[in-house]
C-alpha cells in the first residue's frame, strides 16, 4: 500500500512536467501519449527496484522522447504549398513566432539540450546524465546553440 | 538583441508548446488507471498488465511511426495515401505502380526474408519505400526514395547534391545504370552523427532528411523532362543490407514516358 502511494504521489507531482518536456522533446504532439505512457508504465512495473523513481521517470521520458524525435527527424519531408496541402502536417504550429522556422533547423542533440538547461531547469550535470554525454560537452553545445540562434535571429 | 531577450522568448516561446497536447485530459485519465489501481497489488499488476496491452495496441495500430494512437490522425493520413503498407502476404515480385511528375513509374516489392517493404508516400512528387527488418526495428528503418529532378540533367542534380551537404562526406561517385539509362551513383556518409541532405525539387520544392549515423546511396538518371533520383537512406548499421535488398528492387524499375 505504502508502494501506491509512492507511486500516486509521482504521478501527482510530476505528470505535468513529464507531458511538457516529452512534448518539447519529440517536437510533435502526437508522440507525447506513447513517450509518457511508456515511461510511467515502466517505473510502475520495475518500482520495487528502483532507488531513484523520479530520476528514472524522467530519464525514460526524455529517452524516449529523443528516440521519437529522432525517427520522425530521419523522415523526409516535402514542403511545398500545394504538396504540404494534401500531406498531414507532422508538427503543427501553435500560433506563428520568429522563432519556430530557427528551432526547426536545430538537431536533436541541440534541441534536446538547450530544452533541459532552459526550459526545464535542469543544471548542465543533470543534463548531461540525462543526454549521457560529458558535462563540458553539454555546455559547448548549449552555448554554440544560443550563439547560432543568436547569429539566426540577427541576420 | 541580447542573450537575455532571445532566453527569455526561448522560454516563452517552449512555455507554449509544452501545453500544446492533444488529448491531454485522456492521457492523464489513462495514466492514472495505471498509478492509481483498486487497491490490492494483484490488481495493480493486472492495471499495468492492462495499460502495457493498451501501449502495445497503439504500438500495433500507428504501425508506421505516426506515434500517437489517435484513429482521427491515422485514418486521415490513410485516407490522403500517405501511408500504404503492402500485405506481408503479397505474392512475390507485387507490382507497385505510381506516377512522379506525370511520367509513369511501375516497380516489383520483392520479398524480404525478416522484414517486408512498404510504401509509405506515394504522391506526385515523391514516392517512400520503407524496408522494415524486423531484427532492427529501431524506428528509423531504411527508405527508398523515387521522385524526379526537373529540367536538370544527372550531373547538374549531382552538383546540387553534393554543394548541399551539412556534415555529410561524399565517399565515392560511379557510373550507375538503370536498364539502358545510364547515370550517376554518388555514396554518402553522415559525418559528426547528424547530417542532412536535400535534392531540389523546384522553386520552392525540396526533399530532405537529417539523420543521425546514416549512409546514403544515390542513383541519378537524365531522363527528357529532368532526371530521376532513386535515393537510399539508411542506418549505418543497416546500410549493407538495406542495398542488397534495394538494388533487388531498382533493378525492377521501369519507367514510363
Amino acid at each position: 500500500m505504502a508502494r501506491s502511494a509512492a507511486i500516486r504521489r509521482l504521478f501527482e507531482s510530476e505528470l505535468d512536467d513529464m507531458i511538457a518536456l516529452a512534448r518539447l522533446l519529440c517536437r510533435n504532439p502526437h508522440d507525447v501519449e506513447d513517450v509518457v505512457m511508456d515511461a510511467f508504465a515502466e517505473v510502475v512495473a520495475r518500482y520495487p527496484q528502483l532507488d531513484n523513481p523520479g530520476g528514472y521517470l524522467r530519464t525514460t521520458v526524455v529517452n524516449g522522447s529523443r528516440r521519437a524525435a529522432r525517427a520522425r527527424h530521419n523522415r523526409r519531408r516535402i514542403r511545398e504549398a500545394n504538396v504540404i496541402s494534401l500531406l498531414p502536417r507532422r508538427e503543427p504550429p501553435i500560433g506563428e513566432h520568429y522563432l519556430d522556422d530557427i528551432l526547426a533547423t536545430l538537431t536533436e542533440r541541440e534541441h534536446t539540450a538547450l530544452v533541459l538547461v532552459h526550459y526545464a531547469g535542469y543544471s548542465y550535470d543533470e543534463t548531461a546524465d540525462l543526454m549521457q554525454e560529458p558535462t563540458g560537452t553539454v555546455k559547448s553545445l548549449v552555448s554554440r546553440t544560443i550563439q547560432r540562434l543568436r547569429k539566426e535571429v540577427s541576420a | 538583441m541580447s542573450d537575455e531577450q532571445l532566453l527569455s522568448d526561448l522560454r516563452a516561446r517552449f512555455d507554449m508548446i509544452a501545453t500544446d497536447v492533444p488529448n491531454r485530459q485522456r492521457l492523464a485519465a489513462q495514466l492514472r488507471e495505471i498509478v492509481e489501481p483498486p487497491r490490492t497489488r494483484p490488481l495493480l499488476a493486472a492495471a499495468a498488465a492492462v495499460a502495457l496491452l493498451v501501449i502495445g495496441g497503439f504500438v500495433a495500430v500507428s504501425g508506421f511511426g505516426s506515434g500517437g494512437p489517435d484513429a482521427v490522425d491515422v485514418a486521415a493520413e490513410r485516407v490522403l495515401g500517405f501511408e500504404a503498407a503492402i500485405e506481408p502476404d503479397r505474392p512475390s515480385g507485387r507490382r507497385f505502380a505510381s506516377t512522379l511528375s506525370g511520367s509513369p513509374v511501375d516497380l516489383a516489392l520483392p520479398d524480404v526474408t525478416n522484414g517486408r517493404w512498404s510504401v509509405t508516400a506515394d504522391t506526385d512528387a515523391l514516392v517512400e519505400l520503407t524496408l522494415t527488418l524486423a531484427a532492427e526495428s529501431s524506428g528509423e528503418d531504411p527508405a527508398l526514395r523515387l521522385f524526379i529532378v526537373p529540367d536538370l540533367d544527372a550531373r547538374e542534380v549531382a552538383n546540387q547534391l553534393v554543394s548541399g551537404l551539412f556534415d555529410t562526406d561524399v565517399l565515392s561517385e560511379s557510373q550507375s545504370q538503370l536498364g539502358d539509362l545510364k547515370g550517376i551513383k554518388v555514396a554518402m556518409a553522415s559525418r559528426q552523427g547528424t547530417s542532412r541532405v536535400a535534392f531540389r525539387l523546384g522553386a520552392d520544392t525540396y526533399v530532405e532528411t537529417v539523420g543521425i549515423d546514416r549512409r546514403y546511396l544515390v542513383h541519378i538518371f537524365t531522363r527528357p523532362s529532368g532526371s530521376f533520383v532513386v535515393w537510399l537512406d539508411a542506418a549505418q548499421h543497416d546500410f549493407n543490407r538495406a542495398r542488397g535488398e534495394a538494388d533487388r528492387l531498382r533493378s525492377s524499375i521501369v519507367l514510363g514516358d
